[in-house]
């Protein structure tokens, strides 16, 4: 059966892959032999992927492109799942699983389910020997975070259960050593919490997108005694890497001097750059007035194509001016939700 | 599961203790003086007693702190700062008084009640004012502090806190947990590591792995650099699926058989491997970050390194050993089939991505980290270029603290301006 747990090579009839179609364009596919599925690329026939490795070019059924079938990682679910909820994402994700201090043989609680973005990173970093208890008050989503689990492979090391939290608390037969909250009101859940956590260095997360819901959040877990309070909030901030122009600015000055002029302008790298660049503006202009055509514009010629710039790019006027920059992204996500941790230490005395 | 006799603090293993933001690691040796936030004194009492505890020192020795109850009850309190100047006339106590009442061997609290007592001010402070005032005396004349057991957690904190140096790199939690995250490092898991972050990483993958699969360090120091795993107290089972070799050995060991045939077709690798050979000449102990105890260890076993004192006959038998180990790693490597590459170290990363990107399966995961852009901007033309990777991305994060207090919740005033870049991706393959 196909699982997120482990490493798969090959890629078998009715396995889970997420195929990658272009950057950010991506969905989870299942293999059905028989089946046609359709890209903007074309189409690729199913029998045609089973028996490939899992990361191989498919080439489409047209020969005009090509896409991957990536064996699921929790990574690439959480960018590709249905989303029945907001979800928790990369960034955060990594956090929690790291301030939760969970490893192989964490017993970890979480409420509420959601889409089960978070829990398959759990599951994955507590295997073989941990367990998630996962609590879901919505029943259709529940069932279908069941149907999910059961699918991935999960089973053996997630139990959800349907339960309101609030109302019920956890299932207090469990103990574990740490809680994570992701619902409306965790402040009301921090004293179930306590129940079924570990009182010797037992940690507990709480996901909340308001300030108000920190607050009483932090007032609740003060209370009960939680110590190492702590609020974080950890954005991801995404940059591209592309080619942008950048053409000298045109001062008037006669190009045949810019060669001599390059001699004593800056120093170091930049230089380099700038002087190639000039150059080849000139050596342009020389060619057209055909002018000049001796070895050194040749050599300098050679030099530009090694750097080998897109053709889409060559294409463009001035290509010389494009290099590659990294520029964040225009909009990015500002706030996803505030994160509180505390441990939580009682001895009897 | 035995769970409670770790979480005593047990004779020999190693203590972090936190008081605010003053963190440190030690080990626990009986009637051993250590050094802590100025106070000289002894762990004995502690020793047997559960992690998480909390004690507080007096003379030399350490007495647990019970509660933490607030010193003062209803005090008078302004309600704003309208009488307030800026003089220092408004403590009576100078500094040979305080010297004084500590020579008497009061104790913190006392000093600090004196303080308050001696304050013309304040009762014309606020109350919020008033508590800031407190916290502020407490912290300096008292050494209360917390007893942890070392984490993954809090030793990248403690690492953090260093003042950072070219050779070494401080991980940000934030990014080390986005490092274990983006690579799929699970038990069972063969991870390729190398890095220069005084084996924090190496040892945050050992934790993660458990015991089960493998990792190859490759790394740059004559010895690897194991300070975090020694500070984690990990299981012997733990480190020991760690297959460690040296970078420098990596064209001879997994590239071939002698160095000669390789010499031809990649050049700048041979290169490359001699400026690191003289990176690297004798300063592996300065990486040690100078508190930290295992210091002390690390320049023990150092000690028995030395070569003249070794025999023929056991230098022989390690270099069988180190032998077994690099036919090991060849045989593991060339199989084309490791699960997650993690590359954190202070080398131009480039062409290190690009010789160990060969040995990932396709579908698998890599990370590179770099406390610049630039290097990792290097790496994604490289691999756009070769279009042997997918799901590139070139991030970083922004990681703020908050204060939260009743009606006083707001950012904190200073905030780590960088946790430094990661490119990440997923590699294929053609076939």
């Amino acid at each position: 059966m196909m699982s997120f747990l482990g490493h798969k090579k090959i890629i078998d009839d009715q396995d889970l892959g997420i195929l990658y179609i272009s950057h950010n364009n991506m969905e989870p596919l299942k293999v059905c032999r028989g089946q046609v599925t359709q890209t903007k690329y074309g189409a690729i026939r199913h029998s045609d992927v089973i028996g490939k490795k899992f990361g191989c070019r498919i080439m489409t059924t047209n020969g005009k492109g090509w896409v991957v079938l990536l064996q699921p990682t929790p990574e690439l679910w959480t960018l590709t799942l249905p989303h029945r909820t907001q979800i928790l994402y990369f960034a955060d994700i990594s956090l929690i699983t790291l301030k939760l201090d969970l490893k192989p043989g964490s017993r970890v609680a979480e409420a509420g389910t959601g889409s089960g973005s978070l829990s398959h990173a759990i599951a994955r970093t507590i295997v073989p020997t941990g367990h998630l208890y996962t609590y879901e008050f919505h029943e259709q989503r529940a069932k279908q975070a069941r149907e999910e689990f059961e699918s991935h492979g999960l089973s053996k090391v997630v139990t959800l259960s349907h339960r309101d939290v609030i109302k019920d608390g956890f299932d207090d037969s469990i103990t574990v050593d740490a809680v994570f909250l992701d619902l409306p009101s965790p402040w009301l859940v921090v004293p179930h919490a306590k129940k079924v956590l570990t009182s010797s260095g037992g940690r507990i997360c709480s996901f909340s997108p308001c300030i108000e819901q920190v607050q009483k959040t932090c007032t609740a877990l003060s209370e009960l005694g939680f110590s190492e309070l702590e609020t974080v909030e950890c954005l991801l901030r995404p940059f591209d890497v592309k080619y942008s122009s950048l053409p000298e600015p045109d001062l008037g000055v006669p190009a045949k001097k810019t060669d001599s002029e390059t001699e004593d302008s800056d120093n170091g790298k930049t230089e380099g750059n700038t002087k190639a660049t000039k150059e080849c503006h000139s050596s342009d202009k020389f060619q057209n007035e055909g002018e000049a055509d001796d070895d050194e514009i040749a050599a300098k010629r050679a030099k530009l194509e090694e750097n080998a710039l897109p053709k889409c790019i060559q294409r463009r006027k001035n290509p010389q001016s494009y290099s590659r920059c990294v520029v964040p992204q225009r909009e990015i996500t500002g706030h996803t939700g505030y994160l509180t941790f505390a441990s939580l230490y009682e001895f009897k005395t | 599961m035995a769970k409670q006799p770790e979480k005593l603090i047990k004779e020999n293993v190693h203590v972090l203790l936190k008081k605010g933001n003053n963190v440190k690691v030690f080990r626990a040796e009986r009637d051993r003086k250590i050094v802590f936030d100025k106070r000289t004194f002894c762990l004995n009492a502690a020793l047997d007693q559960p992690f998480g505890t909390s004690w507080e020192v007096s003379k030399n020795n350490i007495i647990p702190v019970r509660t933490t109850e607030r010193l003062q009850g209803e005090v008078q309190s302004a309600s704003d700062n309208r009488d307030i100047q800026d003089d220092t006339g408004s403590q009576r106590l100078d500094r040979d008084d305080i010297m004084n009442l500590k020579e008497q061997g009061v104790s913190g609290e006392g000093i600090v009640e004196q303080l308050v007592d001696n304050s013309k001010s304040f009762t014309n402070k606020t109350a919020y004012s008033q508590e800031k005032y407190l916290k502020k005396k407490k912290e300096k004349y008292i050494t209360k502090f917390t007893i942890y057991k070392p984490n993954v957690r809090l030793l990248c904190g403690v690492f953090f806190n260093k003042v950072p140096s070219p050779k070494i790199i401080c991980l940000r939690e934030d990014t080390l947990a986005q490092l274990l995250t983006c690579t799929n490092v699970q038990a069972g898991s063969k991870v390729m590591v190398v890095e220069n972050c005084q084996g924090l990483l190496m040892a945050s993958v050992l934790e993660r792995l458990a015991g089960k699969g493998t990792i190859v360090q490759f790394h740059s120091e004559d010895r690897p650099v194991m300070i975090a795993e020694d500070l984690l107290d990990l299981p012997c089972e733990y480190r020991d699926i760690a297959l460690r070799m040296q970078l420098r050995d990596f064209n001879k060991v997994v590239k071939g058989e002698g160095s000669s045939c390789l010499k031809g077709v990649a050049g700048e690798e041979g290169d490359i491997a001699e400026a690191m050979d003289t990176h690297e000449t004798g300063h592996s102990g300065a990486l040690v970050s100078e508190d930290v105890e295992a210091q002390e260890e690390d320049s023990l076993t150092h000690k028995t390194r030395k070569r003249d004192f070794k025999d023929n006959s056991e230098r022989e038998k390690k270099k069988i050993v180190r032998m077994e180990k690099h036919r090991k790693i060849k045989e593991l490597l060339e199989k084309r089939d490791m699960d997650s590459l993690l590359i954190a170290c202070r080398f131009q990363p480039a062409l290190l991505l690009n010789h160990l990107l060969e040995y990932l399966a396709p579908s698998r995961p890599f990370v590179v980290y770099s406390s610049f852009k630039e290097p990792l901007v290097e790496c994604f033309k490289q691999l756009k270029d070769n279009g042997s990777v997918v799901n590139m991305n070139l991030t970083e994060t922004w990681l703020r603290h908050y204060q939260i207090l009743e009606n006083r919740t707001h950012p904190m005033i200073s905030m780590s301006g960088t946790g430094g870049y990661i490119l990440t991706g997923t590699k294929i393959s053609y076939t």
